[in-house]
């Protein structure tokens, strides 16, 4: 432990007994977390039950692991197998914990992911009695190509010839891999992250505190396979030492690394597809004290590589979506070019419809994301999405990414003018001045210390964050944040409800006197998912609405009174919209091959629910330009072949007969139709336009 | 149900809490959320929202209580506050006849925005000071008893009653839910949300904002 202090290792052992770590050499290259991703096929066994867990483990050497899905607790288990006469089994089951954050239930560390946890147990034993080992075949692995091809064995790898064991009567390998082992400072080598951000306080952690003193910094600098992290430069670690590894400013640093929609709105949207390898994150480091600044942005660029697993969905789902190639790059570029024409002022109906219409298409192109045919480099979305179990928020922020970003200025631009146009602008510029000139303290009945004028202008400034922001769910946390300043100032230590919170709220939205904070509530309003309007987000989103409501009914407020007619009538429709939601979902989004001659082309067509395939045909002649559009039909891949589809099929026929996302042809139905091989949609070559 | 057995289902309900300033709202829910506070919550130890998570006959429940401002100024609001609940919990002082009356208020209103599907409780708070009531047992039994909710007697003070009301609340939604599950025809693959918000997740729900963006601004 006489090594660099920044890589404590909580279980030291002599490293005499070492053996040829299977990390050195050309092997060096492919970290353990490559590794396990490579190969997760092998060791997440969610299917399996303990008895075929015990079964496969029985023949292999101590350390060796599994992880399955147990059906009693419903909790995923890893399954270590132990030195044989260990009791009461050979073979210990230890419950993980579920998202949002993985940890092994009797440990205080929890990690982003399954994969950093297993990761990280292989190498270093925290609670487990020793560190898990790969399979041999696994570790000694020297290509991604012999991973992948471990991988397809899946559970077959186990009794396979490829997975030759080690000794099985030897002693239990009661060791870890040294510092210098696991890296010799190039960047490269065994891979471990903890975050620290998601140490909890907890009894073991203070038999274990020197795991918080100094925290261990990897970082990947390899870009080897195409579910490396995004790259960013090592850290210097001397900098991860000396800087406090404190709770309160790893939230601080949290809550603004999160929100790095705030720089990259600043990028131009015309920002070249993302290389991966050559990225530099940059997070801004929000409303910290001007001298750790500089610091923290290095220290948090490091920490950026800790949130991969949404990072890389995020990455991975940006790329596709610029991939004009690929079925979702054409709809996402299609969407965002109508959306750019759309937008301009002349064909500008309403706020609402236009947030809606954009909630509606990143509800569908999820759903399209997630029902990607595996050949369309969906695979690899796929396999991240099981791999990390991604949760729904984090698809649901890189669709953000990839739809509200590019329209950002757009979009602003569009809910000003609209605003502008309707009034609403100025009517709440008017309540607020009005409200600030009748003593809000009295017209709110405050009963609380209120923010002083500096507190007041803090405020403003994360006012004006939110607007920058253009991620909704960003844009909450800074609301949140708002929040929780106001709470600070009413002191006291006393608990505080509605009563108390409501008027300071009010006070404070009419103090800061940003009438454009009606927008972003609509903003978050529309587009956030309802799953984040039923927590705490939502209802202090809420909270800002009904300030926001009452401010506006004033003057007349002073008598008790109704909502204004018109924000009863919004809030019906909201909630009525909110409920239909879900219905809309059910459209689908087709893609059709329209073939013609030597001439193919190819485009994504919304399929309305409850109607039928003829219609859809009928979409499909104005779409294509077809002239005789008796002369064509619809035609899909059914167990391989082409098939005609029945003109009066609906979606849910389709779907309970099994169909894949492959898209459907729409071709001359003469007797000279030729059965063409098609080949998928991303293999094709297609120029695909606007629907 | 059966192949995931019990306690795959996490339900999720919003319950609005309503009555005059100065019932004890505030503490009453306190005072049920304290001994297993969320410390995930950003505004920790705030009591405007409120969360718990409860084990019911094996199905996990997941309550979000939303407090709302008890003052008359604000009385306006309500809907923004209560669209979407399975569950209200209407809170007077059993001392204070006024307060009873605005119970009867927010029923009327309740019942007429949202109908029967949202489960109400009448609480009357401050049995404690037992000597000084003014609203008779059998009057608020009576009327409870007359719209379909249920009346309770609680004390934050003294901290009796409270378990009592929420449990029994809890249960009375999920059989709202049930039912309209069954309605729905246990179709497993349009789990969607259901109505006013109820959701019927697989595993444990996200902890929403809280999780992602802790913040200690300072």
């Amino acid at each position: 432990m006489q090594e660099d202090p920044v890589y404590d290792y909580p279980d030291p052992h002599p490293v005499g007994e070492k053996r040829v770590c299977p990390q050195r050499g050309s092997l060096k290259s492919i970290s353990v977390l490559d590794r396990l991703l490579l190969t997760y096929p092998v060791w997440l066994q969610l299917s399996i039950n303990s008895a075929t867990a015990l079964h496969i483990l029985q023949r292999e050497p101590p350390g060796t692991f599994l992880v399955r899905k147990s059906n009693t607790s419903q909790k995923k288990m890893l399954c270590v197998r132990l030195a044989d006469e260990s009791v009461p089994s050979f073979v210990n089951g230890l419950p993980i914990t579920p998202p949002p954050a993985f940890s092994l239930e009797t440990s205080a560390i929890s990690f982003p992911d399954l994969c950093r946890l297993i990761a990280f147990y292989c190498v270093s034993r925290d609670v487990l009695p020793f560190t898990l080992e790969l399979p041999e075949a696994i570790a000694k692995a020297s290509s991604h190509k012999q991973l992948e091809s471990i991988s397809h064995m899946g559970v077959e790898f186990w009794s396979s010839q490829l997975n030759f064991r080690g000794p099985r009567n030897g002693p239990p390998p009661l060791r870890t891999r040294s510092p210098s082992e696991l890296d010799m400072g190039a960047g490269q080598g065994a891979l471990c992250f903890i975050n620290p951000l998601f140490l909890q306080d907890h009894p073991a952690m203070h038999k274990r505190h020197h795991f918080k003193r100094s925290v261990k910094v990897r970082v990947s600098t390899e870009n080897t396979s195409s579910l490396s992290p995004p790259v960013s430069p090592p850290p210097p670690p001397p900098l991860l030492a000396k800087a406090k590894v404190k709770g309160k400013n790893l939230q601080h640093l949290e809550s603004s690394s999160s929100l790095s929609s705030l720089d990259e709105a600043e990028e131009g949207p015309e920002r070249p597809p993302l290389t991966r390898g050559t990225s530099n994150p940059t997070v801004a480091s929000l409303c910290l004290p001007r001298q750790s600044a500089s610091a923290l942005r290095k220290m948090s660029a490091a920490f950026v590589s800790f949130f991969v697993p949404g990072k890389r969905v995020a990455r991975l789902v940006e790329d596709l979506s610029r991939d004009r190639r690929m079925a979702f790059g054409t709809l996402v570029q299609d969407f965002l070019r109508q959306q750019r024409e759309v937008l301009k002022p002349q064909f500008l109906t309403s706020s609402v419809e236009l947030l809606q219409g954009m909630r509606i298409f990143i509800s569908q192109a999820k759903v399209f994301l997630l029902e990607l045919p595996e050949d369309e480099k969906g695979s690899s979305t796929k396999a991240l999405i099981n791999m990390f179990m991604v949760a729904d928020q984090t698809l649901e922020k890189a669709l953000f990414r990839c739809v509200l970003k590019p329209l950002k200025r757009q979009i602003d631009e569009a809910l000003h003018v609209l605003h502008e146009r309707d009034g609403c602008s100025k009517r709440i510029a008017e309540s607020m001045q009005r409200a600030r000139k009748a003593s809000p303290c009295d017209l709110f009945g405050v009963q609380v210390t209120v923010p002083d004028t500096q507190g007041i202008d803090k405020l403003r400034r994360k006012m004006s964050l939110v607007r920058r922001a253009y991620s909704p769910i960003d844009k909450l946390h800074l609301l949140l944040q708002i929040c929780k300043l106001i709470y600070k100032a009413m002191k006291n230590n006393a608990e505080f409800g509605a009563d108390d919170f409501l008027p300071a709220l009010s006070y404070v939205i009419v103090q800061c006197n940003m009438p454009e904070l009606s927008v972003e509530v609509e903003y978050m309003m529309e587009l956030l998912d309802t799953s984040w309007l039923t927590g705490e987000g939502g209802y202090y989103l809420t909270s800002v609405y009904a300030s926001l409501s009452f401010i506006q009914s004033l003057p007349e407020a002073v008598a008790p009174t109704a909502l204004t007619q018109e924000v009863r009538e919004s809030l019906k429709n909201w909630s009525h919209r909110r409920r239909t939601d879900n219905k809309s979902h059910k459209d689908l989004l087709q893609q059709v091959v329209f073939q013609d001659g030597e001439c193919s082309l190819m485009k994504t067509l919304q399929w309305k629910a409850g109607t039928s395939a003829e219609t859809l045909a009928q979409l499909c002649a104005v779409k294509f330009g077809v002239n005789q559009p008796e002369e064509y039909s619809l035609y899909w891949r059914r167990d391989g072949e082409l098939e005609p589809l029945p003109p009066t099929a609906y979606i849910q026929d389709l779907q309970s007969l099994g169909t894949t996302s492959a898209p459907f042809i729409y071709q001359c139905s003469g007797p000279d139709m030729k059965s063409r091989k098609l080949t998928r949609g991303g293999a094709l070559d297609l120029s695909a336009e606007a629907s | 149900m059966a192949a995931g057995g019990p306690g795959s289902k996490t339900y999720s309900f919003k319950v609005v809490l309503l009555g005059e300033g100065c019932v004890g709202k505030t503490s009453l829910v306190l005072r049920y959320c304290e001994n297993k506070f969320n410390d995930k919550h950003i505004t920790t130890l705030q009591a405007s929202f409120l969360t718990k998570k409860l084990n019911i006959t094996g199905k996990r429940v997941n309550l979000a209580i939303w407090d709302t401002a008890g003052q008359e100024r604000f009385h306006a609001l309500g809907p923004i506050y209560y669209r979407d609940s399975n569950g209200a919990i209407l809170v007077y002082d059993i001392t204070d006849e006024d307060s009873f009356q605005k119970v009867k208020n927010w029923v009327k209103e309740l019942r007429k925005m949202l109908g029967n599907e949202i489960s109400l409780c009448i609480v009357g708070n401050k049995i404690d000071l037992e000597k000084e009531r003014h609203v008779s047992v059998e009057e608020a039994e009576g009327y409870a008893d007359s719209v379909g909710a249920k009346h309770y007697h609680t004390s934050a003070k003294l901290n009796k009653g409270i378990e009592e009301l929420f449990l029994d609340l809890c249960k009375r939604m999920m059989e709202t839910a049930q039912a309209e599950e069954r309605l729905r025809g246990n179709g497993a693959s349009t789990a969607a949300p259901g109505r006013r918000g109820v959701q019927i997740i697989d595993d444990e729900p996200r902890a929403a904002t809280a999780a992602g963006g802790c913040c200690s601004s300072g």
